[in-house]
C-alpha cells in the first residue's frame, strides 16, 4: 500500500474527569481503506477513545485531523456531514419509528430538513423524503433485515437492532464508520455476518472503519489494524499477528478480564513465555495467547 | 341559534391552532412545555398594545406580535435547550408565571390585572369583520391555512427528524442533525404560531385580561393534546374540539340553571381530562408512523403502532 | 414602628403559607409528584369546616375531623390514583382535572364569592403581640403561627430521631436505592401524603377561620407553597421558613406593589437557578434525580 496521510490521525489524547485520567497521551492512525481495531481490557480506555474521536467527548489535551480537519473544533452533529458517522454501544436506536423510518433519517438531503426549504421548495423536499424511503428500503435489504422494515424499531430483536444500527450508519454515506462494540452479545452466526459485512464495506464500498470491540475473533479475523489500550495508554499498535505475539499485550491479558469468546488453556499460558522469545513472523498458532482452538472460524 | 353556533366557531379555530401547534413541540419532538399559553399571551398583547397604542392595521399587529413571540420563545429556548426533561418542564413552568407576572405588573403597557380593551376587530383593507358569519370566516380561513402548514410540516422530514431527536438525541447528532438547533426552531415555530392564535382571540373578543393566557389555559392546551392523542395532528385538533365544544354544547342545550353554567362547564372539562389520563392516555388517536415500506399493511401497522404506544406511555 | 407593626402582620400572613409549604414539601420531595389537587384539598378543608360547624358540631372537633378526613384521602387518591400512573406527567395532568371538577363543585355548592365564617371567639379576640407596643394579631393568627411553629418542630425531630423519618429521608433522596435496603416507597409515599394533607389542611382550616375560603383561594396557596418548596431546595427545614418570608414579602408588597411582582421574582430565580445548575452540573434541588451522571460504558 503506498504511504499516503492517514485519514484520520488522533496525537496525545488525553482526557481526564477530576482526578481520574482517562486516557493518556494516546495517539492513533487510521488508514483509509482498512479496518482498524481498538482493544483492550474493561476499563482500558476504549470507548472513550472512541467518543473523543467522534467528537462526543472533548479532550483534555490533543489533537484529531480527519483529512486535515481539525475535528475537536467540528461539533458532533457536523461529523456526519464530514465523513465520520458513529454506532453506540448501546444501540440507540429510534424507538418509536419504523426501521425504515431510522435509516430514512440518516439518508442525506438538504431539502425538506428544515422549515424553509419546506417552504420553498415543496416538491423536492417530497423527492427527497421519497429518496429516503427508497434508499432505507435498499439498505435494510442490504444488511438482510428488509422484513422488518415497517415494524417499530424498538421491538426488534437486539440482533436485528444490530443490523439496524449498521444500516443507519451506511445510510449516512460517511467514508469513516465508527463502531462501539458491534459484536457485542451476538450469537456466532450474526458475528459472522456482521464481519461479512464489514468487510465489505471496505472491499466493496471503499469505507473505511474503525471500531471497538471485546471480541477477540472478530477483530484478529477482520483487522487490518489493531491498537491495544490499557489503563488509557495505547500499549501496543501492529497487525493482528504482531499483536499475537506482543509480550506486553500477553501480560495485560492475563492480569486483567479476557474476552469472553476466547478460551486460553494453561498450555497456552506457559506457552506464551516461551512464544514471546521467538522471530517475529512466526505464526504457529497453537502457543499464541491470544489464539483460540478454532472451530470453523468466521469465515467457515 | 346558528349566531350561537357560529360564535364559537372563532375560538374552535383557536383552539385547533393551539392545539396542532403545541403537538409539534410536544409529541412529535417530545420536549414537554406548560408554556404555550405564555406564547398565546405574548401574541394577544402584542397585537393588543400595538393596535391601541401605534393604531396599526390589525393584521399587521398580528403579524409582528407572532413574530415577538416567536423571538421570545427562541431566546428562552436558547437558554434551556439543554435541560432535562423535567427540569425542561419547570423551566417552562417558570417562563410561563414569569409572563404572566410581567403582564400583571408593567401596568403602563399592558393595563396590569385589568388587561386591555377596546382592541379592533379583524379587518383587512378596511374591510371589518364584524357579523358572527364573518368573524367565523376569518379565524377559520386563518387558522385553516396555519394549521394546515403546521400539518404539512408535520408529514415531512423535518417531522421525521423532530421525532427521531425525541427518540434519542445522541443518535439523531451522529447521524448529522444539529439536534440544539432543531429544537430551537421548533420552539420558535410552536411560540410564533400560538402567537397568532392569541392576537387573533384578542382581536376577535376586544377585550383580554393576564388570567386569558396563565398557566391552567397551557394545561388546558396539554390536555387537548392527551384527549386527541399526542403526536398526531389530527388527533389534538380533534382533542381541542371535544374539549371546547362539549361542555359548551352540553350547558347550552342540558338543562341547567345560569348560576351553574361556568362551574358545569369546567366540571366536564375536568372530568373529562381525569377520564382520558385513566383510562386512554395515548389519546383517541395514536401517533402513526411517517413512512410506510409497504412490508406490511398499513391498517395492521397502525394497530400494532397503537398498542406500542400504548403499553409505552402510563 | 410602622416596620414592626408591618412585620408582626407579615408574619401572621406567613403561617399560613408556612404550613401550606410544608404539606406541599413533604408531598413534592417524597414523591416527585406535583399534587395539583394540593390547593383545592386546603379550600375544600375550609368548605367542611364550615359545614360541620354548621351543623352544630364543636369548632375543634370539626377541625379534627377534617384533618383526618382530608388526609385519608389524599393518601388513598396515591394508593389507588396515582401510584398506578405510574409517571408524574400523568398525575399532574390527572390531578389538574380533579381539580378543576372539585374546585368547581365547591363553587356550586358554596358560591364562588369569599365565604366567611360565623364570628367566633378565635377570630374577634384580639392579642396584643409584643407588649406594650401596638403590635396586635387575632388569636387565630397567633395559634397558626403557634401550630406553624410546633408543627415544624415536630416534623424536624421526626425527620432526624424517628425510623420513620429517616426512612423518608432516604426516600426523598433516592427512592430506588433506598427500597434495596428494605424500605418500602410505597408506604412512605402514603405517609407523605397523609401528612403532607393533614398539615395542609390545618393551614386551610386556619385561613377559613380568619379570612374566609373561596373555591380559588386554594390555587394562590398552592402556589406559593410551591415557591417555598422550591426555595427550600430539598431541606425540609427551611421551607417553613421561606414560607414565612414570602408571607412578609407579600404583607410588604401590598403596600408598595402587588403580589405578582413577588411571584416574578421567584420564578425568574427559579428560571435562573434551573438553568445555572445545569450548566455546573449542581444537584441541590431535588436529591432524589434518579437518572445517573452518564457513567463509562467500558472506558
Amino acid at each position: 500500500m503506498p504511504l499516503q496521510a492517514p485519514l484520520l490521525e488522533a496525537r496525545s489524547i488525553t482526557v481526564r474527569f477530576g482526578g481520574l485520567v482517562a486516557l493518556r497521551d494516546a495517539s492513533v492512525d487510521v488508514r483509509s481503506g482498512t479496518i482498524t481495531a481498538l482493544i483492550g481490557p474493561n476499563g482500558a480506555g476504549k470507548s472513550t477513545l472512541l467518543d473523543v474521536l467522534s467528537g462526543f467527548r472533548p479532550p483534555s489535551y490533543g489533537e484529531v485531523r480527519f483529512r486535515g480537519h481539525d475535528l475537536l473544533k467540528t461539533s458532533s452533529y457536523k461529523m456526519a456531514g464530514l465523513g465520520v458517522a458513529r454506532t453506540f454501544q448501546n444501540v440507540e436506536v429510534f424507538s418509536r419509528l419504523t426501521a425504515a423510518e431510522n435509516v430514512a433519517v440518516a439518508v442525506p438531503g438538504r431539502d425538506g430538513e428544515s422549515v424553509s426549504t419546506l417552504l420553498t421548495r415543496p416538491r423536492r423536499s417530497r423527492a427527497s423524503r421519497m429518496h429516503a424511503l427508497d434508499r432505507a428500503r435498499e439498505l435494510l435489504e442490504a444488511v438482510g433485515i428488509a422484513k422488518y422494515a415497517d415494524e417499530l424499531a424498538g421491538e426488534l430483536s437486539y440482533g436485528v437492532q444490530k443490523m439496524l444500527v449498521l444500516a443507519r450508519l451506511m445510510a449516512t454515506e460517511a467514508e469513516l464508520l465508527m463502531l462501539d462494540e458491534p459484536g457485542a452479545g451476538l450469537a456466532r452466526t450474526s458475528l459472522d455476518d456482521l464481519a461479512g459485512h464489514m468487510r465489505s464495506l471496505v472491499t466493496e464500498s471503499g469505507k473505511t472503519i474503525l471500531f471497538v470491540d471485546h471480541n477477540m475473533q472478530l477483530v484478529l479475523d477482520i483487522a487490518d489494524f489493531v491498537y491495544v489500550l490499557h489503563h488509557g495508554e495505547v500499549i501496543a499498535g501492529g497487525t493482528p499477528d504482531e499483536i499475537r505475539v506482543n509480550r506486553r499485550v500477553a501480560d495485560v491479558y492475563l492480569s486483567g478480564e479476557t474476552a469472553p469468546e476466547s478460551e486460553t488453556t494453561e498450555a497456552d499460558i506457559a506457552a506464551a513465555g516461551e512464544s514471546a522469545t521467538e522471530p517475529k513472523g512466526d505464526s504457529g498458532g497453537n502457543d499464541d495467547v491470544l489464539d483460540t482452538p478454532r472451530r470453523g472460524g468466521l469465515r467457515g | 341559534m346558528s349566531d350561537y353556533l357560529l360564535s364559537l366557531v372563532p375560538f374552535l379555530a383557536i383552539n385547533v391552532l393551539l392545539a396542532t401547534s403545541l403537538n409539534l413541540l410536544v409529541g412529535y419532538s417530545g420536549l414537554m412545555s406548560v408554556s404555550q399559553g405564555a406564547s398565546m399571551g405574548v401574541g394577544a398583547y402584542g397585537a393588543a398594545v400595538l393596535a391601541t397604542r401605534e393604531h396599526l392595521a390589525i393584521a399587521l399587529c398580528i403579524l409582528l406580535a407572532a413574530i415577538l413571540a416567536g423571538v421570545v420563545g427562541l431566546v428562552f429556548m436558547a437558554l434551556v435547550a439543554q435541560l432535562a426533561t423535567d427540569d425542561f418542564i419547570l423551566a417552562s413552568f417558570a417562563f410561563q408565571m414569569c409572563v404572566i407576572a410581567v403582564f400583571q405588573q408593567w401596568t403602563g403597557v399592558t393595563g396590569g390585572e385589568l388587561g386591555l380593551s377596546g382592541i379592533p376587530g379583524p379587518s383587512l383593507f378596511g374591510m371589518v369583520a364584524s357579523s358572527e358569519a364573518a368573524l367565523a370566516l376569518v379565524a377559520v380561513v386563518v387558522c385553516g391555512v396555519l394549521t394546515a402548514f403546521i400539518i404539512y410540516l408535520g408529514k415531512s422530514r423535518y417531522a421525521l427528524i423532530l421525532r427521531a431527536m425525541r427518540e434519542s438525541e445522541r443518535g439523531a447528532a451522529a447521524l448529522g442533525k444539529n439536534v440544539m438547533g432543531i429544537k430551537l426552531s421548533v420552539f420558535a415555530i410552536s411560540a410564533a404560531f400560538a402567537g397568532v392564535a392569541g392576537g387573533l382571540y384578542a382581536s376577535v373578543l376586544g377585550i383580554i385580561t393576564p388570567e386569558n393566557f396563565d398557566v391552567t389555559e397551557s394545561i388546558l392546551i396539554v390536555a387537548f393534546l392527551l384527549v386527541g392523542g399526542i403526536g398526531n395532528m389530527w388527533g389534538v385538533a380533534l382533542g381541542a374540539a371535544v374539549l371546547y365544544l362539549l361542555p359548551e354544547l352540553i350547558q347550552h342545550f342540558g338543562v341547567v340553571s345560569a348560576q351553574y353554567i361556568g362551574p358545569v362547564q369546567q366540571i366536564i372539562y375536568g372530568a373529562v381530562i381525569a377520564v382520558f389520563v385513566i383510562f386512554r392516555p395515548i389519546g383517541l388517536l395514536p401517533e402513526r408512523p411517517l413512512l410506510w415500506s409497504g412490508s406490511r399493511p398499513k391498517a395492521s401497522l397502525v394497530a400494532r403502532v397503537a398498542a406500542a404506544r400504548g403499553s409505552g406511555r402510563s | 414602628m410602622l416596620l414592626l407593626l408591618l412585620f408582626v402582620s407579615g408574619v401572621m400572613q406567613g403561617a399560613p403559607i408556612a404550613l401550606a409549604g410544608i404539606g406541599f414539601a413533604i408531598i413534592w420531595y417524597t414523591t416527585k409528584e406535583f399534587h395539583f389537587l394540593y390547593g383545592t384539598l386546603l379550600a375544600t378543608s375550609g368548605y367542611l369546616l364550615y359545614s360541620l360547624n354548621q351543623h352544630g358540631v364543636n369548632i375543634w372537633l370539626a377541625g379534627l375531623i377534617v384533618i383526618v378526613g382530608t388526609a385519608l384521602l389524599a393518601a388513598g387518591l396515591e394508593n389507588w390514583g396515582y401510584i398506578p400512573l405510574k409517571n408524574p406527567l400523568s398525575v399532574l395532568l390527572f390531578s389538574f382535572g380533579l381539580a378543576i371538577v372539585l374546585q368547581n363543585v365547591l363553587q356550586i355548592i358554596y358560591g364562588p364569592a369569599n365565604l366567611i365564617m360565623p364570628a367566633n371567639e378565635l377570630e374577634s379576640r384580639t392579642l396584643t403581640v409584643i407588649p406594650g407596643t401596638q403590635a396586635t394579631a387575632q388569636a387565630i393568627q397567633v395559634l397558626a403561627l403557634g401550630a406553624a411553629i410546633v408543627v415544624s418542630i415536630l416534623l424536624a425531630a421526626g425527620f432526624k430521631f424517628t425510623r420513620t423519618g429517616l426512612a423518608m429521608r432516604a426516600v426523598m433522596r433516592d427512592e430506588e436505592v433506598a427500597s434495596y435496603v428494605g424500605i418500602r416507597p410505597r408506604r412512605l409515599r402514603l405517609l407523605a401524603y397523609a401528612i403532607g394533607t393533614a398539615v395542609g389542611s390545618l393551614g386551610g382550616i386556619f385561613t377559613m377561620i380568619n379570612v374566609g375560603t373561596s373555591p380559588t383561594s386554594g390555587f394562590d396557596t398552592m402556589l406559593y407553597a410551591f415557591m417555598a418548596t422550591f426555595l427550600g431546595a430539598g431541606i425540609m427545614t427551611r421551607v417553613p421558613l421561606w414560607g414565612m418570608l414570602i408571607g412578609i414579602l407579600l404583607s410588604v408588597e401590598a403596600w408598595k406593589l402587588p403580589a405578582s411582582f413577588a411571584t416574578l421574582i421567584v420564578f425568574a430565580l427559579m428560571l435562573f437557578y434551573v438553568i445555572v445548575r445545569e450548566r455546573f452540573g449542581r444537584l441541590r434541588f431535588r436529591r432524589l434525580e434518579a437518572a445517573p451522571v452518564a457513567a463509562e460504558g467500558n472506558p
